[in-house]
């Protein structure tokens, strides 16, 4: 990586993290597991999709994470680890599936994947911290799937809106790709 | 060490662009000299400095012929690293260029990547805090733009190369800071060291330099000593006469109107009248409340204390008859033609055409308006704030980034939309031209208040144009 | 975050991460609410001693709030009064473990992971992370002015052109951003290759070494009450 990619993605990551800083307090009272990870999927998947446009080679995705995850250390690491897991496994995904992200595809099933990532570990969280009552209540099949359906859906038309807004600037002259 | 700038032949152009932005240009600057580039904007100033740091063509491509020697060495063989050995840079922009979060630490990093012992730099750190006049362990995200400015200044001289490009780093200075550098400079040229500046304030530089530059597409039109290019100064701005100075009924009264951001006051119990279809240009220097009574004017100021009042004609069905171009046009541009944009706000497609006549934006109409030059795009904002036909422009540092050609048009179109429309102009500007074409009335800014209020003959006092 | 004040003399950043991982792992082996609570109790005194009480006190009027609500919730789906100290508890102890690391300060936990030998471009970027939050948050305070000045909002201009008014002008300037700031790095001469000098480099501290030993006795402790099975 040049040391302008790393810059556009530490920007982005903080970018991702102020997103974060502003729905996240918006959902914090509300006790469904997960919603913290639905409040900002749309604007998440945008980000994600630009900064993966932009510098469109392995590990891009990682760094956002690791970038956003170190910021969020500084709050509490299970938030770090869970940011760090979900960008290591949604990049391992794009690379099994996609070996680079040549194609555009790969960059929307990364950017919209990352996301609904972050749902397992906070909700192992929650059912450690919360109880046998909690645990009853995040194994509910109805709160899970509506928890990760939205966040999913949310989180990947945001890359979609991502690719296409970085297809646009593209064609201005404005991103230009570094492979 | 014997340091010295040779460049022979000098050309480079952007990959994607027909035109040559240098065009051939030789030049030789010896230790001991301080120059001045100056030229309109888009001459290549700059991209002249970006090609001696070596930016371009490592960091931005083009197409570049030519030989550059730095003390001697061809450059084109080096990486960025080893330029950076011998060439400090300052470039605009002071608060993009700062990345860590206390004084020290952004010093700092320049001698750390030159491999500078721990206790060396601890030493050039508690000189160089010192000089720019900013406590080692300030908090970065507390200070105010100038002193973001002082510290990206002192973070590359403190790396002591030898050869120092400033590409306008008084832009967010006050006068006094920047003179208190410019002597600093001065010095380092006296110990047969380099410095380089591109800047528009002729009138703050010209005082210290020993040679100017001038600059004009893409060649050095001038080599002048520092005598012959203050008479040259003098020379350009002088033919002017002060314009009639209309009294008309108000637009904006202020009174003892205050804001700040913060605790910083910003615009301190500041009274003025604007008046309907007076042509105004505000100066001052940086930081003293220019932008920030603009903003007042368009009603983006919420908590100040006082009061503004603004005439009924100001808003019509519950929508302000105000337009508002940014310093930066970025933020304003959001649709996906030139034509799309000016049509956003604008009451027919017959109205949108006019303007984009008037304007010149004729063939411009179909290009996304992002892919346009910095120049061209605060073209785009004007027209398409000026298309919603308001009560009154407010423009802020309008010519920035426009050649001469660009500038008349703009000047023209701005007195049809004047005398058509009779649409109110309160312009913020440093450049002398915009001021001299334009201004009826002059307001001179100073710490948030009216220092001066006047006819054009202001423009000779401010700019200092008296021999 | 970085808000909270951190002592005068901060402990080792990596140091706290270490503590905080330890407290919030070892926590999930406790069954015994008693023993939960006076493992949470001795960290708060004996971080308290090292400085961090007003931290303790910042991060704590957050979480018994919070965590009374989710206990409350944790009775009300079943589980009992014991049930519901326990998740107060656990909860409380994600807050402990919270205090360590919201104390950090990002330089000197940019300059620790250097120290340990991580590459330098990872720090520079954390810290490009942390230092452009307060810059990005004016840049969108901007652009939300520029969409009042052109008249955009959501009622009048429909979705798709209030989104685009935000997002675009905002992409195009996080690339403008980042390009003067890299540009500004190599300037200054860092590559990734370059190892460079560290200013001002950290050290385990007097201080680090007595919090260490009394965060390993508190370990230790808790081991040996549940071994006995004194609870």
């Amino acid at each position: 990586m040049k040391i302008g990619d790393i810059v556009f993605l530490a920007i982005i990551a903080a970018c991702v993290t102020i997103i974060g800083f502003v729905t996240v307090p918006l959902v914090l009272a509300i006790p469904i597991p997960g919603i913290r990870s639905l409040a900002p999927a749309f604007f998440y998947g945008i980000l994600m999709a630009i900064g993966l446009m932009k510098v469109r080679k392995i590990g891009s995705l990682f760094l956002i994470a690791l970038f956003n995850g170190l910021v969020l250390l500084m709050m509490s690491w299970v938030m770090f680890a869970n940011n760090l897991l979900a960008g290591l496994i949604a990049e391992l995904l794009v690379l099994l599936i996609f070996k680079s992200y040549d194609v555009e595809r790969a960059v929307f099933i990364g950017a919209g994947l990352y996301m609904p990532l972050t749902i397992p570990v906070s909700l192992l969280i929650t059912a450690w911290a919360g109880g046998a009552g909690m645990q009853r209540l995040i194994t509910d099949p109805f709160v899970i799937c509506g928890v990760l359906l939205g966040t999913g859906i949310l989180s990947f038309v945001g890359a979609f809106v991502g690719i296409k807004i970085g297809r646009e600037l593209k064609k201005a002259g404005v991103l230009k790709v570094q492979v | 060490m014997d340091r010295s700038i040779l460049i022979k032949n000098l050309c480079f152009r952007y990959g994607e662009q027909r035109d040559w932005i240098l065009k051939e240009i030789n030049l030789q600057i010896d230790g001991g000299e301080l120059v001045l580039i100056s030229g309109i904007s888009g001459v290549g100033k700059s991209t002249l400095l970006a090609c001696i740091n070596g930016i371009i063509p490592r960091i931005f491509t083009g197409e570049l012929t030519g030989a550059i020697l730095i003390n001697g060495v061809q450059n084109s063989g080096l990486s960025m690293g080893q330029i950076a050995l011998d060439i400090g840079s300052v470039l605009q922009e002071p608060d993009s260029q700062i990345f860590n979060l206390f004084v020290a630490d952004e010093l700092a990093f320049g001698c750390e990547n030159l491999g500078i012992s721990p206790t060396e730099i601890d030493q050039r750190v508690k000189r160089y805090s010192r000089l720019i006049e900013l406590a080692e362990d300030a908090r970065i995200d507390q200070l105010s733009g100038g002193e973001k400015a002082r510290l990206v200044i002192g973070s590359v001289l403190m790396m002591q190369q030898g050869i120092y490009l400033l590409d306008e780093p008084f832009a967010n200075l006050d006068r006094e800071s920047s003179q208190k550098l410019l002597v600093y400079l001065q010095e380092l040229t006296v110990r047969g060291e380099i410095v380089i500046i591109v800047e528009h304030r002729l009138d703050l530089v010209l005082p210290y330099i020993t040679r100017m530059l001038w600059m004009d597409a893409g060649e050095i039109a001038a080599d002048l000593n520092r005598e012959e290019a203050q008479a040259r100064y003098r020379r350009l701005f002088k033919n002017h006469e002060p314009a009639l100075y209309i009294k008309r009924s108000p637009l904006f009264k202020l009174a003892d109107f205050s804001c700040g951001y913060g605790d910083k006051t910003v615009l301190n119990k500041l009274t003025a009248n604007l008046m309907v279809m007076e042509n105004l240009v505000i100066l001052g220097e940086n930081g003293s409340g220019k932008t920030t009574l603009l903003k007042a004017l368009a009603g983006l100021i919420r908590k100040f204390t006082g009061q503004i009042w603004r005439s009924s004609a100001l808003e019509q069905n519950g929508v302000q008859q105000i337009g508002y171009v940014y310093q930066n046009p970025g933020y304003q541009l959001f649709m996906d033609t030139v034509y799309n944009e000016v049509d956003f706000q604008s009451n027919s497609p017959e109205n949108t055409q006019y303007f984009i006549k008037l304007f010149g934006l004729e063939s411009l109409q179909d290009v996304h308006p992002h892919s346009l030059s910095e120049g061209q795009k605060r073209l785009v904002t004007i027209t398409a704030m000026a298309a919603i036909r308001p009560q009154v422009l407010l423009l802020d540092e309008p010519s920035v980034g426009l050649d001469s050609l660009s500038l008349d048009n703009l000047i023209r179109a701005l007195a049809e939309i004047r005398r058509e429309l009779e649409t109110t102009i309160i312009m913020v500007t440093h450049d002398l031209r915009s001021a001299q074409c334009f201004a009826e009335r002059v307001l001179i800014l100073k710490d948030g208040r009216i220092a001066a209020d006047g006819n054009t003959g202001l423009l000779t006092e401010y700019f200092n144009l008296d021999d | 975050m970085w808000s909270v004040d951190s002592n005068k003399i901060p402990l080792h950043p990596l140091g706290n991460i270490i503590y905080s991982i330890v407290t919030l792992s070892w926590g999930l082996l406790i069954r015994d609410v008693r023993l939960l609570y006076i493992f949470i109790f001795s960290l708060v005194i004996l971080f308290s001693f090292a400085g961090y009480f007003k931290a303790v006190i910042k991060v704590y009027r957050i979480v018994i709030p919070l965590g009374a609500v989710v206990g409350l919730l944790a009775f009300l789906l079943g589980d009992g009064l014991i049930g519901s100290l326990m998740t107060l508890g656990r909860i409380s102890l994600l807050g402990f473990s919270s205090v360590l690391v919201v104390t950090i300060d990002a330089t000197g936990l940019a300059r620790s992971l250097t120290q340990v030998g991580a590459p330098r471009w990872l720090s520079l970027g954390f810290l490009i992370t942390v230092r452009f939050i307060p810059v990005l948050k004016e840049e969108i305070q901007r652009i939300r002015e520029a969409m009042m000045v052109r008249g955009v909002n959501p009622k009048k201009a429909g979705l798709q052109i209030t989104y685009r008014a935000f997002v675009l002008p905002l992409i195009i300037r996080l690339i403008k951003i980042s390009d003067t700031l890299a540009v500004s790095l190599e300037t200054r001469g860092f590559s990734t290759e370059v190892k460079g000098t560290i200013y001002r480099p950290l050290h385990w501290s007097v201080k680090d070494c007595f919090v260490s030993f009394g965060f390993i006795i508190c370990i230790i402790s808790v081991v040996f009450i549940q071994w006995i099975g004194l609870f």
